[in-house]
């Protein structure tokens, strides 16, 4: 691939995106003509829903008026996925492994499972979390 | 999200359809908390059609797995697709819970 392919779009904070940003997902990688194998996008899929969770259920405590955007680039050999909430952001980012029978607290352990790297930023735009997977 | 249960004799067999996430947790949870209320501890979830399933997906199966494992009882997860199956193994939740290849398979596990 030579051009890099970026999109993005901004969803209201409501899990009824959730399918529809994985279709979203798979939609850019077949765009960018970029061939992936099933376990990539199955990854890239997991880390965006994961971040989407957190934008939902933590930053904006459910209040589904609050909007999320997600921008998606494919460069090179590299994805790129941003979430941004209203939220104050995560003051440290924990990626440990939760116990085995523990009901929770797999979100961020699950996106840094399977992307490159994972950083989190705030500003006065709202809370980022950039999450890069080298293919 | 699709949620159909068979009794197979005392063991609930919930066939699902779709994703297993944040917006159909709730209606899972409700589904297999039900059945638990009313007695039952023994639960096959045929994955065969569950398309995926993130962190909170995973967390109710969990629960679902606490609650029926404190009565003696268990949860089989089965037929899991390639996708789901990928989660697994990244969370590791393939040693915690009996996978089996498919819902028969797991009903016949729970007589052995």
């Amino acid at each position: 691939m030579t051009k890099p392919f970026r999109c993005s779009l901004t969803i209201r904070s409501d899990t009824r995106y959730l399918a529809p940003l994985r279709d979203f997902v798979r939609a850019a990688i077949t765009s960018a003509s970029c061939h992936m194998d099933g376990r990539v996008i199955t990854s890239l899929c997991m880390a965006l829903v994961e971040a989407v969770d957190n934008a939902i259920v933590h930053a904006h405590g459910r209040r589904k008026s609050m909007p999320i955007g997600v921008s998606l680039l494919i460069k090179d050999k590299e994805v790129n996925l941003e979430v941004v909430d209203m939220g104050s952001g995560i003051s440290h980012l924990s990626f440990a492994e939760p116990s085995p029978l523990s009901c929770g607290g797999r979100g961020l352990f699950l996106i840094r499972s399977v992307m490159t790297s994972v950083a989190s930023s705030t500003g006065k735009r709202g809370h980022r979390l950039r999450m890069v997977l080298r293919i | 999200m699709n949620i159909d249960v068979k009794q197979q004799g005392d063991i609930q067999v919930m066939h699902c359809d779709g994703s297993l996430d944040a917006d159909s947790v709730t209606a899972f949870k409700k589904v297999a908390y039900d059945l638990v209320g009313a007695g039952s501890t023994r639960f096959v979830i045929d994955c065969h059609n569950l398309t995926f399933i993130d962190s909170m997906g995973l967390g109710v199966l969990i629960s679902l797995l606490r609650r029926v494992r404190q009565r003696n009882g268990d949860v089989k997860v089965a037929g899991l697709t390639d996708e789901v199956k990928t989660i697994f193994e990244i969370t590791r939740l393939h040693r915690l819970f009996e996978v089996c290849s498919d819902w028969n398979a797991a009903v016949r596990q729970f007589g052995k």
